[in-house]
């Protein structure tokens, strides 16, 4: 069956218990079919993992990223190319080597690769020994912000060389006095894309020393890539600045690819904001045709990506995630349709730009507008970020309630002891307990907390899927029918989003009961 | 494990009032060497009958019974020792947690789904 065929279970129409069930199954199944996979948890789930490509994919592109592999493109069924790159990447991390990237593995490489991840330097450079995984990332970061012209240059000279480049211009842009070289200072402010893009946007072209013009105008072309990718626009970060001063006025047809797409990509921006089409062009072209204009306009750019900064990212307290919600139940079939083929290809890879995404798009309600150039793509990023995010705790939940049917289910609790302590139910789930003369106080505590924290994973458990389902139901009810597949789920889970912060505390015990299960 | 809660329902017949026992004592002679009928290795009928005698061997510590209307009687012996009693409530905490598990999966029970 293809991911295209699955239809939700008739929830409305069942029995409570048979409504459990059922979305017990349908979790596991999005999660066999890597529809909204998680992370595996222990080496019995990365084979599983390693069917699903877009998991893959992303992991080699990170690797090739940091050049742990010399090619992104994929090397057979087994790879053991990209396994090696992994070990590899995992002894210089100082993580545990098993070839396997299970969260840990994953949360390093998004740490040194991300541009909205931000950087732990105790764990990176302790002491001021630079890690040699953050060397490469340090020197990927350089390649992308325009200062160093090959990524894989990883000598010592060369980096101090780039990173002094970067220091002359940081000062321009305001992001302090930095030391040169490796300094932890200098290496936060270049990680640290969020107070970059500040600076971009706080520049005063007036002041700009002509000495450091054209790295100037050279790290903000840089940026311009990067924000706009990170904005869901059609760019590739790649350091790449180029000559985008074309002769003769000759713009779009006289520039190179990656050149033309900046431009493309800065059209489609203006546009977004508002603009014409004629004036949008007109006002990507300066970057090409008006030397003197390169920086003001530029700086409008960051301005704009910046949006509303006082307001900036409330996602992780859940209060707007109706507004994506409304957005998707009200989506015609055919734009549904458009949305969930791009969650289909966002697969399982985590990338950046969600925060930037989550500004564009609350920036973009505000005013009303509904013809984004990146409007389907941007939802798309959103609903699966915020299904993502609620499918990790559902699932760890889900999985956590079944084991805890091990205690529960039982007459007897399997933890019972009768030199300790016995504890029985009868049919109504009335408990007796007994408690030996002789027992040990510390083991009856001990056991009689185990009790506890499993009834409670099991009583928040059955709450939270009473919830999924309500909220599976309320998205079926109210919308039109292409919301019965798998894109109807994760739209649900959407709407599930806000009501997780309540519960994280069963979530962290969740994740520690399934590790000692 | 198929369908989980469909056999966790089967055998339930009333979930509209909680009771927690905690009994104390020597426990030889009251324990079988398997499972009973009803599952347990207690034979509680008989701990029972001799928690009701006075010198026996085992004793009632505490008793806590919750109706769904959330009324609760609560019994403590008088010479209950402060750690059984501490056992006892953390044993109604975690069975009311159940509870509250069981009545949100099949509140059809209490008619009030």
């Amino acid at each position: 069956m293809s991911i295209d065929d699955f239809r939700l279970p008739p929830f409305q129409d069942q029995s409570s218990a048979d409504q459990l069930d059922a979305m017990i199954a349908t979790v596991q199944q999005a999660d066999q079919e890597g529809v909204l996979a998680t992370l595996a948890a222990d080496k019995a789930e990365v084979r599983r993992e390693e069917s699903i490509p877009a998991r893959v994919n992303a992991i080699r592109n990170r690797l090739f990223l940091l050049d742990y592999l010399r090619s992104d493109e994929e090397t057979g069924e087994n790879d053991p190319k990209l396994k090696d790159a992994i070990r590899r990447f995992q002894t210089e991390a100082g993580l545990t080597v098993d070839g396997w990237v299970g969260p840990q593995t994953w949360g390093a490489l998004q740490e040194l690769v991300s541009f909205e991840a931000p950087l732990a330097l105790d764990r990176w450079m302790p002491l001021d020994a630079i890690n040699p995984a953050l060397k490469r990332a340090l020197a990927l970061r350089l390649s992308v912000q325009s200062f160093l012209a090959n990524r894989r240059s990883r000598k010592d000279e060369i980096l101090h060389a780039a990173l002094n480049d970067f220091v002359r211009v940081a000062r321009v842009f305001n992001l302090g006095t930095l030391q040169p070289d490796y300094s932890r200072q200098t290496l936060a402010a270049l990680f640290d894309q969020d107070a970059i893009l500040k600076g971009l946007a706080s520049i005063d072209p007036e002041t700009v020393p002509p000495a450091e013009k054209s790295p100037v105008e050279r790290f903000m072309i840089a940026n311009a890539k990067i924000e706009l990718w990170l904005n869901g626009y059609d760019v590739v970060p790649d350091g790449q600045t180029g000559n985008h001063r074309v002769k003769n006025g000759k713009t779009r047809f006289g520039l190179r690819e990656h050149e033309r797409k900046l431009h493309d990509a800065l059209v489609a921006h203006w546009m977004d904001i508002g603009q014409s089409k004629k004036r949008a062009q007109k006002t990507a072209d300066i970057i090409n045709d008006n030397p003197n204009k390169l920086i003001p306009n530029l700086k409008e750019l960051f301005l704009n990506l910046l949006f509303d900064e006082q307001k900036e990212d409330r996602e992780t307290d859940g209060t707007d995630s109706d507004l994506l919600y409304n957005q998707l139940i009200t989506l015609k079939p055919d734009q549904q349709k458009s949305v969930w083929q791009r969650v289909k290809s966002i697969g399982n890879s985590l990338w950046d730009g969600v925060k930037r995404a989550w500004r564009w798009f609350k920036a973009l309600i505000k005013k009303g507008v509904k013809k984004a150039a990146q409007w389907t793509k941007n939802l798309a990023r959103l609903a699966f970020r915020f299904a993502q995010r609620t499918f990790t705790t559902v699932h760890t939940i889900t999985r956590a309630v079944i084991e805890s049917f091990k205690f529960i289910t039982p007459r007897r609790f399997p933890g019972s002891d009768p030199m300790q302590l016995i504890i029985e139910r009868d049919g109504d789930f009335d408990y007796r307990v007994f408690v030996n003369q002789n027992a040990d106080a510390s083991k009856v505590r001990g056991l009689i907390e185990t009790l506890v924290k499993q009834a409670r994973i099991f009583g928040f458990g059955v709450r939270l899927l009473g919830l999924l389902i309500r909220a599976v139901i309320d998205t079926v009810k109210n919308t039109a029918t292409w919301l019965t597949g798998w894109f109807g789920f994760i739209v649900a889970l959407v709407k599930l989003f806000k009501q997780l912060k309540d519960l994280k505390l069963i979530m962290d015990e969740s994740q520690a009961f399934l590790a000692t299960a | 494990m198929a369908n989980p809660f469909k056999q966790l329902k089967a055998g339930i017949a009333d979930l509209s009032q909680l009771q927690v026992q905690t009994y104390t004592g020597s426990i030889t002679a009251h324990i079988n060497s398997a499972a009973g009928d009803d599952g347990n290795i207690i034979n509680w009928q008989d701990l029972l009958k001799t928690a009701a005698t006075e010198g026996g061997d085992v004793s009632l510590v505490a008793a806590t019974k919750v109706s769904f209307d959330g009324d609760t009687e609560l019994f403590i012996a008088s010479e209950a020792p402060a750690s059984l009693v501490t056992a006892h409530n953390n044993a109604v905490a975690a069975a009311q947690q159940v509870r509250q598990g069981l009545v949100e999966a099949f509140s059809d029970l209490l008619g009030i789904r």
